[in-house]
This record gives C-alpha cells, sequence and structure tokens, in this order.
C-alpha cells in the first residue's frame, strides 16, 4: 500500500521509480524523507515536479485536516445512543452504548458474555429496527436462542423481523464474540506476531467506529491471576460478596495482555454471584463512566434481563 | 586593483518558493501559552519545547490534553468579560481515538458559565455570560482547533508531513498534541524493526520534528507508562535542554488502596526538578488538589 507506483502520479515512470529503487528509496514514507535536492540528483526531475510529487502523496495519505467546529458538527448530528434493552445495565451505562466507541465485555467461561451479547443482538434488530452484524469466532451464535428471548418477549411473528427494504436500516452495531479465539493462536511463542496482527486489528476497528459511527462490542475473557504463579487460572470460582461490594475485579485481569487494555473505551465485567442465576456487571475501566459502578442481571429463558438491586 | 573571488564564496543559494503569507507565518511569533498551567508549570513553557504525559490507561491522559486544549482556544476575554484562555490555535493527531470533542466542550461551556464580568462596580452585581454568547464564544475557539484522525503508522509519518502547510496557514497554532506516539508500535516493530521502545519514540519524536522545526510551536505527546525501558530522567541523553528534546515529563498513576474516591499523583520533572501534585478525575477535567 505504502509503494511507490505510477498510479500514484504520472511523474513517477519506470525510469524514475527505478533510480529511486536503486538509492533505496520504495514507499512514500522514504520518499518524503528524503529532501528535494538529493531527490533532484537521483530522479533527474525538476524542482517543480518533485514538489508536486510530495504535495500529491501528501494531500492522498495524509489524514484529512478537519476544523474544530466541523468535527464537533459532525459527531453531534451522527452520534447515536444504543440501548441495550436491559435497564439495569443501561442505567449504568448512561442510556446505552454510544456510536463511534469500542465496548468490551470480559468474564470468565460460564459467565454470560454470549447470552448477553444475543440478547442485546435481539433487542436491538427488534425493537430498534437497526442492522446488527454478529460475528461469532466459536460457533456459539444460536438463532434458536436467540427466537426464545424474542418470543418471550411477545413476538412471534416472523416477517416482523424482515425490514422493509425502502428503510434506512443502517449498522449501528457490531458485535464480535470472541476476541480470545482469534488470538491465542499467536500469543505464545512469537508474541510480536499477535501483537502486530492486533494492532492492525485495533486499528480497523478504530477507523470503522469513527468514520462510521457504529459501535463495536466485543467479548474477551477474564482470567484469574493467581498470586504465587501468575498462572492463568480458571476463575470460575463464585464470587462471594463482601460487605455487599464485590471486590473481584481486582483479581481478574482480562486477557489479550497489556496492549489490549487501552484500546476499548469501556470494559465490563460480568461474573457469577452464588452460582444461581443471577450476574453482576462492572465497569471496570472507562473513559468517561466511573468505575464504582456496578449492575445486577438474571440470565434465564428470556436472555439477559434486568434485576433489582437486592440479593 | 585585482579582486580574486575564492570558491568559497560563491554562495549555493537554495531556492524554495514560499508566499509572501508562509513567510510571515514562519518569522512571525505565535501566541505563547507561559500559563498554560500554573499547577503543573509554574515556570511557564516556552515555544520549542516538548513534554511528555506518560500514564496507564484510565489515569487521565487524554482528559488532561482535552483541559489543556480549553485553556490554548478560548480567548483571553471577551468584550467585558475575562475568560483566561490563551487565544492560541492547536492541533490535535489523534491515534486512539480516546478525545472526545464534546467533552472538550462541555468543559468549555461550564469554564464560560463560571466567568463574571471583570470591571464591576460595587453597586452592580457581576454579570454572567448568556448562553448565546457561550454559543458564539465556542464556535470561535473550535475554528482554531484542527482534528488529525491517523489510523495506521504510514499515515501517521504522513501526517507529520502534512503538519508543515498547516503550520504555515495558521499563524496563530502555538500547540501541536499527538494523542498518543506509541499506537502503531507492534505493527512498526514488524515493518521497521526498532525493538527497543525507548528508541522507538525517539524515532517518531524526529520524524515529527523534521518537519515542524522551522516553525516555533510546542509539542505535547502521550505514552502509556509501560512503554519504556528503564532509564532514569537524569541519565536519558534526551533530557539535556535544546533543541529536539523532552522538556517536561508528566508521570500520571493512579493511588492504590483508595475505596472511596479514585486518587492520582502527577509528577511533573525537568532535568533539574520534581514535584508532586495529587489530583481527581472529574467531568471537568483533572481537579487538582492545592
Amino acid at each position: 500500500m505504502a509503494r511507490l507506483c505510477t498510479q500514484m502520479n504520472p511523474l513517477l515512470e519506470e525510469r524514475v521509480l527505478k533510480r529511486l529503487h536503486q538509492r533505496k528509496i520504495f514507499t512514500i514514507v522514504d520518499i518524503l524523507q528524503e529532501n528535494a535536492d538529493k531527490l533532484i540528483q537521483i530522479t533527474k526531475l525538476s524542482y517543480k515536479e518533485i514538489l508536486q510529487i510530495r504535495q500529491n502523496i501528501i494531500a492522498n495519505y495524509s489524514a484529512f485536516p478537519v476544523k474544530g467546529i466541523d468535527a464537533y458538527n459532525e459527531i453531534l448530528s451522527n452520534t447515536a445512543l444504543i440501548p441495550s434493552g436491559i435497564e439495569s445495565l443501561d442505567a449504568m451505562i448512561g442510556g446505552g452504548f454510544l456510536t463511534g466507541k469500542i465496548y468490551e465485555v470480559c468474564g470468565s467461561s460460564g459467565s454470560g458474555k454470549t447470552q448477553l451479547c444475543l440478547t442485546v443482538s435481539a433487542h436491538i434488530a427488534h425493537d430498534f429496527k437497526q442492522e446488527v452484524h454478529y460475528i461469532d469466532t466459536k460457533t456459539d451464535f444460536s438463532g434458536k436462542r436467540v427466537q426464545e428471548v424474542l418470543e418471550s418477549k411477545g413476538y412471534h411473528d416472523e416477517t416482523s423481523l424482515h425490514h422493509d427494504q425502502d428503510g434506512h436500516h443502517s449498522v449501528r452495531i457490531i458485535i464480535l464474540d470472541s476476541l480470545p479465539a482469534l488470538f491465542f493462536p499467536f500469543l505464545g511463542k512469537n508474541l510480536n506476531d499477535g501483537l502486530t496482527l492486533m494492532n492492525q486489528m485495533a486499528n480497523t476497528m478504530k477507523y470503522i467506529v469513527t468514520e462510521y459511527h457504529v459501535t463495536f462490542l466485543v467479548v474477551n475473557l477474564a482470567m484469574q491471576l493467581l498470586e504465587e504463579e501468575n498462572v492463568a487460572g480458571d476463575g470460575s470460582n463464585e464470587c462471594i460478596p463482601q460487605d455487599g461490594n464485590l471486590v473481584i475485579c481486582d483479581t481478574m485481569k482480562p486477557a489479550l495482555g497489556k496492549y489490549w487494555l487501552d484500546i476499548p473505551c469501556t470494559r465490563l465485567f460480568i461474573h457469577k454471584i452464588n452460582s444461581t442465576e443471577r450476574r453482576q456487571i462492572a465497569v471496570m475501566k472507562s473513559t468517561s463512566l466511573s468505575t464504582k459502578k456496578r449492575c445486577k442481571v438474571l440470565i434465564n429463558q428470556k436472555g439477559v434481563i434486568s434485576a433489582l438491586g437486592s440479593e | 586593483m585585482r579582486f580574486y573571488i575564492r570558491s568559497e564564496d560563491k554562495m549555493d543559494y537554495d531556492c524554495k518558493a514560499e508566499t509572501g503569507v508562509q513567510l510571515l507565518a514562519r518569522l512571525s511569533s505565535r501566541p505563547n501559552l507561559n500559563s498554560l498551567s500554573e499547577t503543573l508549570f509554574p515556570g511557564g513553557i516556552n515555544l520549542g519545547n516538548i513534554i511528555e504525559i506518560s500514564g496507564d490507561s484510565g489515569s487521565g491522559k487524554t482528559t488532561l490534553i482535552t483541559q489543556f486544549l480549553v485553556k490554548c482556544l478560548l480567548p483571553k476575554t471577551w468584550n467585558e468579560f475575562t475568560i483566561g484562555g490563551l487565544g492560541a490555535g492547536a492541533i490535535i493527531v489523534d491515534t486512539d481515538h480516546h478525545f472526545q470533542i464534546l467533552k472538550l466542550v462541555s468543559i468549555m461551556e461550564s469554564l464560560l458559565m463560571k466567568c463574571r464580568e471583570s470591571n464591576t462596580s460595587e453597586v452592580q452585581l457581576p454579570k454572567h455570560i448568556d448562553s448565546k454568547i457561550i454559543e458564539k464564544i465556542i464556535k470561535e475557539s473550535l475554528a482554531n482547533l484542527i482534528v488529525l484522525n491517523c489510523y495506521d503508522s504510514v499515515q501517521l509519518f504522513v501526517t507529520f508531513h502534512s503538519l508543515e502547510n498547516i503550520l504555515s496557514s495558521n499563524a496563530n497554532t502555538s500547540l501541536i498534541i499527538i494523542d498518543s506516539l506509541s499506537a502503531y508500535y507492534w505493527q512498526d516493530v514488524a515493518v521497521r524493526g526498532i525493538r527497543k521502545m525507548d528508541l522507538y519514540l525517539r524515532k517518531m519524536l524526529k520524524a515529527l520534528q523534521s518537519c515542524t522545526e522551522e516553525y516555533k510551536v510546542i509539542v505535547m505527546y502521550t505514552k502509556q507508562t509501560h512503554f519504556q525501558s528503564n532509564v532514569n530522567f537524569a541519565e536519558d541523553s534526551t533530557a539535556t535542554p535544546g533543541p529536539g528534546n523532552v522538556s517536561y515529563k508528566i508521570q500520571l498513576n493512579r493511588v492504590e488502596g483508595k475505596e472511596t474516591e479514585d486518587l492520582f499523583l502527577a509528577e511533573v520533572s525537568t532535568p533539574v526538578t520534581k514535584c508532586v501534585h495529587q489530583y481527581t478525575v472529574s467531568d471537568d477535567g483533572l481537579m487538582w488538589a492545592n
């Protein structure tokens, strides 16, 4: 993508490119780093032509400078709040998921992450009439379960899920269940391969959410750090409430390492309470919410539903 | 009389095309940002300084730079009201995408609502600015901000080169913020092969400076705390004052063990001094304890 070629600029003809290659100038970054005099010597083009090539590359490959006021207006008119449909969760995260942001749900196996994603998808697709793109990496997606959730809400009519052709049904949320399944094969022997891929994936995700004003909801694993050995345990221990305020967040770490920690804007941690159908969702990290927030939900046949405060 | 012209006397003149506007923009002085933060920089900061802000995720780096932007962009006064801003332009190169312009505007709004008329007589009650004027002031302040959203390493390098054009057409821009400088490290390691994180940052900083050194501006960048080799500031060769070196390092840390409120510490170091300030994070930005 960054390699110099004639399509970029008609002045970069074959012979010019050959001369540049001889001096080890292959990519657009290489050519920008050289000063104009050297380039004139190498390519035998005129100063004006070199300047034109430079300006052309900068115009096409640089980030587009947006005036503050235009950026503000664009965000104001395109940002949407997407409610998850689970009242206690929505109340905790300020009404719903904001577009232009990446959210992460992490928890140990069986804590209810996939159930949460399925419930949210069903709600958005039906109540909100917006398209949901569900990316399933573990073959956990179950159409039957989504149907169950919808039926419990009283929607039996299949056709209500087929949106009309004329409607403006753009994608507003993309759910990725789950991320570790994609990266675990790479993290390990050669750590860097996995991190390079993760960097590129994070870049693409950020591009999608910012430029297209959608939300990304990503599922991650949380692992228990055992003090002595730092071995990633299963974390399936039940959480015993201490003073009514669960402090389990402090001993559980999200998978995927340090680099990934800073990528999502908000990280929600879901875990079991007393091995019943009850779960607690806590804000583990957020750029805009307090990390002391908690809410309770139930998982049953109806999907994930709101639960009241008391046990 | 014979005149001997020695070859050294024949100077080569580099012809660089520059318009009159560009010349003025390059040579004229940009607004100074001396009083950007009396808490963190009591001695003031000078054009040409480089400031590094490091902290873990959630420690407040992006909130801090948002506060700096508010102070930088707002005007000094407006009619009879003292606003207390610096009236300068700024550029933000956003690679992390945690910066929220809505938050910038809300901090501006809450600051403006607290402003009062500067010359108040004893009899009259000081007036507050009404919302229409607040809107106008914010619009004018935002006109001096340029946002560059970057999504990968090559784009970041090319964007550095585009800063020259932006600075030459905006003579009152004094601040360039990069949030953050380490965002594409893993992508670059695979391609360019610089492994040591310190060297990587230095390389990025150099690339940025080669594009902006003709213009005297303040460069501020953020990075993750863990993104460094173990070097003391005093031993760090980039610490000696001079062109291309970091003048201030701000380290943001969370204080462990507090149950009720999230407390943080900001450690500001220069090659010769070190100062620690306590703060909390609120909707209006970082609140300093002292």
